[in-house]
């Protein structure tokens, strides 16, 4: 197998990387992109997070304590911007980046000069983002929804704010369409849509949601835009327009976004459990249809976000109903991974720990959505700290527990060397003891009234916030474990099989550790892919 | 090792420029759609 697929070949795959700043400015090879999209998102993840810090130490106890009310605003707004389109986004294109040529027997993306493009839009998109905490009137504070008229108050920083998110969409649809037409035109002969990872799968259908919802949100603000400045009235009551059509577009995109931000962790997820498990994935097909499904509902719901605004009560009942089927497709699947632990050999490695942690963690977030797509129940919770518990809890042990997971799973192949076991662990146990600390007492908060977004409350609410920022600073403390494991493994971790965990399978497993810098310049035989996909 | 021959590289070749343009004009057309939408609307 190693004679299949090292790079001793004398064709045209010898090369190497180039050396020094050239191999990253102007890379084109998909493991080095990946890894570009990887530190660039753990980067945004700490200046996201340290923003967090910010929010949470704040609101340690009532009153005004360390930041002016318009700064608090600020950081609530670029800590979800960042998060949202600096850390997870780009930390699933850098997972995509990495996996999916490997695991379809392509040799590299179909669009390499594309996927350096879309990288390095990306640092100019934060910097600009990131720098209007220097301009004077301050970074954006209307919230990462941008609700107008709110929103074109903004000040200086209005326009770069827009600017930074077209450049931001203008990333992720070029990486999208990279992915799709990898996907379906670069698969290795055999390699058919049905039995190829769920990984791919879930990438395929997340950017197809990336090509059709981005663009709406570059739509919107550059509306926003032309009210701001060329006199324009979309958004604008006194002009004739409708602020709440903002609303209706916004989460037009808004909502399927959620989905672009969890499907790749179903993806991965649907990878982890069956390796840890050494079993084959209960009912793939089903996975495949459930994904589809989710993201086809994830069009139709939108307005379950915007209850409050007022709507007609057929309108109230559609999108009550339409919300909660999305729970069916997502049962599917919680119910498949649990069928494919059922008396499986289950061995608890760090990713598989994260896996399980995921499922749990992500359930409870499922579940107060639920509660959420109840209109009169909506109305209580609505832009309470309720709603913070719910898409934190879907976001946090949801869709980064499952990047961390994807990560130290990934890690062996893509280093060659094991990442130190004990570490890995310390870093899960502290990191889903201290989110639990962190999001959970904001669900009691929301339930009595305490409304987000704020920078002072009433002192009934004092002993909760308390605990959630004490389990911020432990969150925030644990993390820094994450890229010294890395750091250690790479320097100093022994040295790992090609098929690293002995339950995997899938074409990336039938590679070298690490795999060489050109794989599959050839497409793998029948034999490979047979081996690489056997279950 | 199953290598693509000359003819299966072109055909891969047309299928990614033609899946590319095809994706490019879909993101396209929902950016102005949604434009001209909201222009009609208001």
């Amino acid at each position: 197998m190693a004679h299949d697929t090292t790079a001793t070949h004398d064709d045209h795959d010898h090369h190497g990387p180039a050396h020094g700043w050239r191999r990253w400015v102007y890379a084109t090879n998909h493991k080095d992109i990946g890894t570009m999209y990887l530190v660039f998102a753990c980067l945004m993840f700490f200046i996201g997070g340290f923003m967090a810090m910010i929010i949470r130490a704040e609101l340690f106890q009532p009153g005004l304590q360390i930041v002016n009310p318009q700064f608090f605003n600020s950081m609530t707004t670029m800590h979800a911007l960042i998060m949202i389109f600096g850390a997870v986004m780009p930390a699933w294109t850098g997972l995509a980046n990495w996996m999916i040529p490997m695991q379809v027997g392509a040799p590299d993306m179909a669009l390499p000069r594309l996927n350096n493009f879309s990288f390095w839009i990306l640092p100019f998109a934060f910097t600009l983002l990131i720098s209007t905490l220097f301009i004077p009137g301050g970074a954006p504070a209307g919230g990462w929804t941008m609700y107008p008229p709110l929103v074109l108050q903004g000040g200086n920083s209005f326009p770069m704010m827009v600017f930074a998110i077209h450049l931001m969409g203008a990333s992720s649809i070029l990486g999208s369409i990279n992915v799709v037409v990898t996907i379906m035109n670069m698969r290795a002969p055999g390699v058919g849509l049905l039995n190829m990872p769920l990984f791919c799968w879930s990438w395929l259908i997340t950017a197809y949601l990336l090509i059709a919802t981005m663009p709406v949100l570059a739509g919107a603000v550059t509306m926003l835009l032309t009210d701001h400045f060329f006199g324009t009235s979309f958004f604008s009551a006194s002009g004739g327009g409708d602020p709440v059509m903002f609303q209706h577009i916004f989460w037009f995109f808004g909502h399927p976004e959620v989905y672009i931000l969890i499907l790749p962790a179903f993806g991965i997820m649907s990878e982890i459990i069956p390796t840890f498990s050494r079993k084959p994935l209960f009912g793939y097909d089903a996975m495949v249809y459930a994904t589809a499904a989710i993201a086809f509902l994830s069009f139709i719901v939108w307005a379950h976000h915007m209850f409050t605004v007022g709507m007609p009560l057929a309108g109230q009942l559609f999108f009550t109903l339409s919300t909660m089927m999305i729970s069916i497709p997502t049962g599917v699947k919680v119910f498949n991974w649990t069928a494919t632990m059922w008396k499986g050999s289950l061995t608890f490695e760090t990713p598989m720990l994260f896996a399980l942690s995921f499922l749990f963690l992500f359930s409870i977030g499922g579940f107060s959505g639920l509660m959420l797509a109840v209109v009169p129940a909506d109305f209580q919770y609505h832009d309470t700290y309720f709603v913070v518990a719910h898409f934190h809890y879907v976001l946090v042990p949801g869709a980064i527990f499952a990047i961390m997971g994807g990560v130290y799973y990934w890690l062996p192949k893509w280093t060659g060397k094991m990442y130190d076991e004990k570490l890995g662990k310390l870093h899960f146990w502290l990191s889903t003891i201290f989110v639990n600390v962190l999001f959970f007492p904001q669900h009691f908060l929301g339930l009595a009234g305490m409304p987000r977004r704020i920078p002072d409350y009433a002192v009934q609410f004092t002993d909760w916030n308390m605990v959630s920022s004490l389990g911020a600073f432990g969150f925030g403390a644990s993390q820094l474990l994450f890229p010294y494991i890395i750091w250690k493994c790479i320097k100093a971790g022994q040295k790992a099989a090609d098929r690293s965990w002995e339950g995997a399978h899938g074409l990336e497993w039938e590679l070298s550790s690490p795999p060489p810098y050109h794989s599959w310049t050839d497409p793998p035989s029948r034999e490979v892919i047979a081996k690489g996909v056997e279950h | 090792m199953n290598p693509l021959t000359p003819d299966q590289v072109n055909e891969r070749r047309a299928k990614v420029r033609r899946s590319t343009i095809i994706l490019s004009l879909v993101a396209l057309a929902f950016y102005v759609g949604f434009i001209v939408m909201s222009v009609a609307r208001s």
